[in-house]
């Protein structure tokens, strides 16, 4: 795994707890390749890995009783990815995880993560700034859900879009934002973005 | 109005039968073999039921799969009006089976539950263990691969003809309201 140190540094910052004594938790990561299309967690499997994306989007998503995709977030290069809360419990996931493009990404199992806190304190601090980030992340979102009109969504989400994602169906992306792919399609337009 | 059929959708659907079966699992032989009354299918009969329907469609979606002719890939299939009508109908609804219907005699279980061991008990389940697995299989190739959507014939004759997906959606209906029998039966 020497060859992804850089992208487990990047991925971990900024606490910068990849020091010598820890270059034994680089072995703890395993390499796999996911085709576009294919899933890799399904929704009633339980999710037996955590994620450091190499290359490629992935996307999660919730099926509504009619089976229609609602998009939660994304995944992409240099980011986590897994379903988090079916990963930390051990129980079936409400979510799919599915590659969107070619995807090559890192993965460690639960016992290897668990061993992390219990072996290097260093991932408690980890674990606490990487928590409150996807508390005020979540928190943030649900916000924009909820006060923004389309437009506002669609504005705030393409100043802060990673470029990777604009290769992605244009549907996924209008999901995320809850409004039609049309609405997404006519806005981008809008903006000269095709 | 229009019937599509999702193959993410069959997935959760196919893996939360799994997830049942493997709490069925937990019960008892006593519990599989009785028969809530006298005219109805014990726990066990309803889960070989289940096998026999599957394995009518084996040899037809295999050999459907192997077609060359392919179609492009897609997310979601819109079914015709014959397989629509039954997909529409067949699945349960707010915990009941809706639109009984009169099973043929070639589908039928025939043993005598109460003469079961729990080697032939557990042998039975795994058969639709392994069934489930198959059907996500299949799900997951016609959903991968562009697969060729040419109609066959069902198991009750021409009278209704599937393309895999189809197919696919009309067998897990069919375990669905299946799996809410066994359910049933298994808590009388």
């Amino acid at each position: 795994m020497k060859e992804h140190y850089e992208l487990i540094i990047n991925a971990f910052r900024p606490l910068e707890i990849l020091e010598a004594k820890h270059l034994e938790f680089l072995d703890f990561w395993e390499e796999v390749e996911h085709p576009k299309g294919s899933f890799l967690t399904e929704a009633g499997k339980i999710e037996r890995y955590f994620y450091v994306v190499i290359e490629g989007v992935q996307a999660v998503y919730i099926l509504t009783p009619n089976g229609d995709k609602k998009v939660i977030g994304f995944s992409f290069d240099g980011s986590f990815s897994g379903i988090y809360d079916s990963f930390l419990k051990e129980s079936g996931s409400h979510y799919f995880l599915e590659a969107l493009t070619d995807s090559r990404l890192l993965r460690m199992n639960k016992a290897q993560y668990d061993s992390l806190f219990d072996r290097y304190p260093e991932f408690n601090e980890w674990g606490r700034v990487i928590h409150q980030e996807l508390l005020i992340g979540r928190v943030q979102r649900e916000v924009e859900l909820i006060t923004m009109d389309a437009k506002e969504r669609f504005d705030v989400f393409m100043n802060r879009c990673p470029k990777k994602l604009m290769t992605v169906p244009q549907k996924y992306l209008a999901s995320y934002l809850n409004m039609t792919p049309e609405t997404f399609s006519r806005m981008r337009k809008q903006i000269g973005g095709g | 109005m229009s019937t599509y059929i999702k193959p993410a959708f069959q997935i959760q659907r196919v893996n939360e039968l799994e997830n049942k079966l493997a709490q069925f699992r937990e019960a008892s032989l006593e519990q599989l073999i009785q028969r809530p009354n006298p005219k109805s299918w014990s726990p066990i009969e309803v889960a070989k039921h289940m096998v026999i329907g599957h394995e009518a469609y084996r040899n037809k979606i295999d050999k459907a799969l192997q077609d060359n002719s392919t179609s492009p890939i897609q997310s979601e299939f819109k079914a015709s009006a014959m397989p629509s009508f039954l997909i529409k109908r067949f699945p349960p609804k707010d915990g009941q089976i809706r639109f009984k219907m009169k099973t043929m005699k070639t589908f039928k279980p025939v043993f005598d539950p109460s003469e079961l061991s729990k080697e032939e008990s557990d042998a039975i389940l795994s058969e639709l263990e392994n069934a489930l697995k198959e059907l996500k299989a299949w799900v997951e190739t016609y959903r991968t691969k562009g697969i060729s959507l040419k109609k066959f014939n069902s198991a009750i004759g021409a009278m209704v003809r599937f393309n895999v997906p189809e197919a696919c959606e009309f067998i897990l209906c069919h375990n669905e309201r299946h799996f809410l029998q066994f359910e049933k039966a298994l808590n009388v």
